[in-house]
């Protein structure tokens, strides 16, 4: 397996996610969550990267094998946040960076060109285009939180793991005379992690002990996608099922996979 | 000296280094970048105070408490509340979506008259005028005034039933669901007492009979976040590997109308291993009898297909855990479940043990009345809609001359579209208190709309599927958007108009007199708190087997189906409730495979596409005696071989762009019975034909 090349600085806080496949039931409830918090506009399509703005997508996976032995899960996918982003690389405006303790890839949309390079770049399809200029029915632009900008066409956007939610934390910690880079596990949660039903979503500091996500990372189930790409990403997947693990990369037929 | 073009170059050229190395052209730029980012149309934000105010969603079943999230008084996102004991911080995509739903282009912004098939804006003062003229006409004259309510825990309906019997009618009708269901059978026809609940908290096994637990039945939200904690496991019974089947440890195929066998099945096994199982219930002796005569072991096999070894070994299982509990029901709230998949899934209970006890079925009291004059609970969920307008299509009973909805959408939900629709046109006036412009309200001759429950003082008590009884209040969040009203207040004015003192000033003052009944805090209640009590009824009644039970088993074996393939309703929060539509949020979840463009798909796996002459992305027509529905084929291995999933919430008439004319309505497929022995009307998973319209491309 290739070594993964950390190019950029090693943060003291790593934010990331642990999903677990086995709990999610697919219900979307952090897809809907996600899109109110994060002012994304609702759209007359469904699923249509021309027309429809996504930063979470729910994936739906199936084992392949027929009834009745076929079996199915789903996976939501968020901003992996890399370790070694692709997209920041690639971007030649430097409208995408990771340079902020916490290791969360930033999306500055007023710097961003729509050059489009970064969506290109990324092999996780987590970011999106704005074809067009954002519209929401009469009074409902009333629901649009103050947490993120309007994003007209022409840019990209994609998942911040809710950023605006680290800002607040900084700043209540701050308020409290508290170090605001050691946040306890409640205190910064995105809005996907917060109103998932089952708990499927834990969100943390991959590199603080007392953290859920520490542990449950380092699980003999626990999975990244496309992790040979060196893209060392920050969102880390669980399944029981060794079929899900699988298709987590592309594998050959006899190929050892972690898990296996 | 001249100006020659030597000069001239040299000056422009000197003018544009000059000028590059000012502020000028870059500042120029900048604005110019800002301001070909800041059109008008593009949404502005405005700031303020961010702070959060509890809520009680009502949008359907179930109802929990939530958290909004405002900036200064405009509500922007909800969010679960960690402090409601119904759902401990889990919210569903559709809840998620509600501050949006506020603001909905379908919601009905005053009250309407329909003049030449027209609906005209007209004042309050002018419709609730119409309103009294009309029932003052009709007060007196029997059964002349009915109602339709799909709210099943509010308060609202003592006033609208207290209303009714007022003016001599008791044509006060829930619409079909699970509880009305659930009453038929246990109230009924088993004989006992109070409002079947599911302590999942307390169970070390779930056995799910068809219930889409973790997404659409029951409190959903609640069932999640017990799972999510691992409080169970859980075994899904059913046609599809739905989303309750995907995270379950297993998945037991088996068509929903052999669902209500394999209960029986499960019995007989029960009673072998345990023959003193249920010693005590009046009639096991009878039912142990006629599941041994009545080789139920053979039918169960014939109608599931699975083998007696994998029957008997579930039964194992259910006996081998400590605290089992078995939840029949329907597939998507309302069809695909009888009388006897009910009695056979309660039935299980009982000889597991299982009433009233830790991680058990809980016979839970019904809710205190208010309104002196009204008709008692128990009372009010015994109208049975799809037998009265069975009634009404076939001229055995007369329409009412006024007909009110109170928080449902008929004209979409009822099966039997043709009987359905005849029978509720046939009702000269009918009047509508939506909030928005759905099918029922298109329909109406007058329509009253409603605060949406965000903007209303309302209550819940004990939804279903609840484990103990419970009582939640909500105070609005906001002030209403549209010239809407507090439906209950204008009922209890409209009360005293036609001298029917309902015995209370205001609805809140109604509220707060359950609360003191309850013995509730009502500060604490609308502070986002919940009251429960634990108490539970014991059954002084109960028969397991009278000549009804048996001439309903003795029919369930008859089976005459015209079509071969099984229809699997399927329901999705995401897509809504009939009472919502899809939400604008929950259209974008639809992944490629479950909407494209305008057209909706239908789920069947290779096999049954290989008998039916269909491939992935072949347009069908997929017709039952009642109707048909279009749709693209997607090919899933998670469905039963002779069997079709097709999803509900979709081809919806009315509403807006986010549901209006995306797919088409499963309704129109589904066809009311009546049970032999049972009574009841219900509401089975029909066979359907599957017909190519063209080849995939």
């Amino acid at each position: 397996m290739a070594e993964t090349m950390q190019i950029r600085e090693e943060f003291e806080i790593k934010w990331g996610m642990v999903i677990d496949v086995d709990k999610c039931t697919g219900c979307g409830a952090c897809q809907v969550a996600c899109q109110a918090e994060n002012n994304i506009p609702p759209s007359t399509q469904s699923f249509n990267r021309l027309e429809s703005v996504h930063w979470l997508y729910v994936y739906k996976l199936d084992n392949g094998l027929p009834y009745p032995d076929n079996d199915i899960a789903y996976l939501p996918r968020p901003c992996m946040q890399c370790g070694n982003p692709p997209c920041v690389t690639v971007c030649p405006v430097i409208a995408t960076t990771k340079e902020e303790e916490g290791g969360i890839v930033s999306q500055i949309y007023p710097r961003c060109i729509g050059c489009r390079y970064c969506m290109a770049a990324c092999p996780y399809h987590s970011r999106v285009f704005n074809w067009f200029d954002p519209q929401w029915p009469r009074g409902m632009d009333k629901t649009l939180t103050p947490y993120t900008s309007v994003r007209p066409r022409g840019v990209v956007e994609k998942c911040t793991f809710c950023h605006h939610r680290f800002q607040l934390a900084k700043r209540r910690a701050r308020a409290e005379g508290r170090d605001p880079h050691h946040l306890r596990e409640e205190e910064y949660i995105p809005a996907c992690a917060e109103v998932c039903p089952t708990g499927a979503i834990v969100f943390g500091d991959l590199k603080n002990p007392r953290h859920r996500v520490h542990q449950l990372a380092q699980s003999e189930h626990a999975f990244r996608l496309l992790e040979r790409l060196g893209t060392d990403p920050q969102v880390y997947y669980l399944s029981r099922r060794s079929w899900v693990r699988r298709q987590g990369d592309n594998h050959v037929q006899k190929d050892q996979q972690r898990g296996e | 000296m001249a100006l020659d073009r030597r000069g001239f170059l040299k000056f422009v050229a000197g003018g544009v280094i000059g000028t590059g190395l000012t502020p000028l052209p870059w500042k120029v730029v900048d604005d110019v970048s800002i301001w070909t980012q800041n059109w008008p149309w593009i949404a502005n934000i405005p700031d303020g105070e961010i702070h959060s105010a509890p809520a009680l969603v009502k949008l359907g079943q179930p109802e929990y408490g939530i958290r909004v999230t405002k900036v200064e008084d405009r509500p922007v996102t909800a969010s679960g509340n960690p402090d409601h004991p119904l759902s401990r911080g889990a919210i569903d995509p559709l809840a998620a979506s509600s501050v949006q739903l506020l603001h909905s282009p379908s919601r009905i912004s005053q009250p309407l008259k329909k003049s030449d098939g027209e609906f005209e804006a007209i004042s309050w003062e002018q419709a609730s005028r119409i309103l009294i003229e009309k029932l003052a006409g009709l007060k007196g004259q029997r059964g002349q005034v009915a109602c339709v309510s799909g709210d099943e825990t509010s308060t609202a309906n003592e006033i609208l039933a207290g209303l009714l019997r007022g003016l001599g009618s008791e044509k006060f009708f829930f619409h079909p669901g699970e509880t009305t269901l659930y009453h038929h059978i246990w109230q009924k026809l088993m004989g006992g007492r109070g409002h079947i609940g599911f302590d999942l908290s307390g169970a070390d096994l779930v056995l799910s009979l068809g219930p889409d637990l973790l997404e659409s039945w029951g409190n959903a939200v609640s069932h999640q976040r017990l799972f999510g904690e691992d409080a169970f496991r859980l075994l899904y019974a059913g046609p599809v590997r739905n989303n309750t089947a995907a995270v379950a440890e297993r998945w037991i195929p088996v068509h929903s109308d052999a669902l209500g066998h394999l209960a029986l099945a499960l019995i007989h096994h029960v009673l072998e291993q345990r023959p003193l199982a249920g010693k005590d219930l009046p009639g096991v002796n009878s039912l142990a009898r006629y599941v041994r005569r009545n080789s139920t072991q053979v039918q169960a096999q014939k109608k599931t297909g699975l083998s007696q070894k994998t029957i008997r070994s579930l039964a194992r299982e259910l006996l081998e855990a400590e605290r089992p509990l078995v939840v029949p029901g329907s597939l998507d709230g309302v069809c695909g479940v009888s009388g006897l998949d009910l009695y056979s899934g309660l039935c299980l209970n009982l000889l597991l043990g299982r009433l009233n006890t830790a991680g058990g079925l809980q016979c839970i009291p019904e809710p205190p009345k208010v309104v002196r004059d009204a008709p008692s609970w128990p009372e009010m969920r015994s109208g049975n809609l799809l037998a009265e307008l069975q009634g009404i299509a076939q001229g055995s009973t007369s329409a009412p001359e006024l007909l009110f909805f109170y928080e449902t959408n008929p004209m979409y939900s009822l099966p039997d579209k043709e009987l359905t629709h005849k029978a509720l046109e046939a009702v000269p006036y009918k009047i509508s208190f939506s909030q928005f412009m759905d099918e029922t309200s298109a329909s109406c001759d007058l329509v009253l709309p409603h605060h949406y429950f965000l903007e209303r003082l309302d209550d819940a008590f004990t939804p279903f599927s609840s484990p103990s009884a419970n009582y939640s209040v909500a105070q609005p969040v906001v002030d209403p958007v549209h010239a809407t009203q507090s439906v209950p207040d204008l009922l209890l004015d409209i009360s005293r108009e036609l001298d029917l003192d309902p015995g209370f000033a205001s609805y809140e003052a109604m509220l707060k007199e359950k609360a003191r009944i309850l013995g509730a805090d009502w500060k604490k209640l609308i502070s986002g708190g919940m009251w429960q009590n634990s108490t539970v009824l014991s059954q002084n009644s109960l028969k397991l087997w009278d000549e009804g039970i048996r001439r309903m088993l003795d029919k369930s074996r008859d089976s005459a189906d015209e079509y071969q393939v099984h229809l699997v309703p399927q329901s999705h929060r995401k897509t809504g409730t009939p009472q919502t539509a899809i939400p604008p949020f929950g259209l974008k979840t639809l992944r490629e495979d479950e909407l494209e463009g305008d057209t909706f798909f239908v789920r069947l796996n290779r096999q049954t596409a290989r008998k039916n002459g269909v491939r992935e992305g072949s347009l069908v027509t997929i017709s039952s005696p009642e109707g048909s529905c279009q749709a693209k084929v997607n090919l899933d291995e998670g469905v039963m071989t002779d069997a079709v999933v097709i999803p509900q919430g979709f081809g919806h008439t009315e509403w807006d762009a986010f549901s209006r004319d995306k797919g088409d309505n499963a309704h129109q497929l589904l066809g009311i019975r009546s049970e032999p022995g049972s009574g009841m009307a219900y509401c089975p998973s029909p066979r359907v034909r599957i017909d190519k319209i063209e080849a995939a491309r």
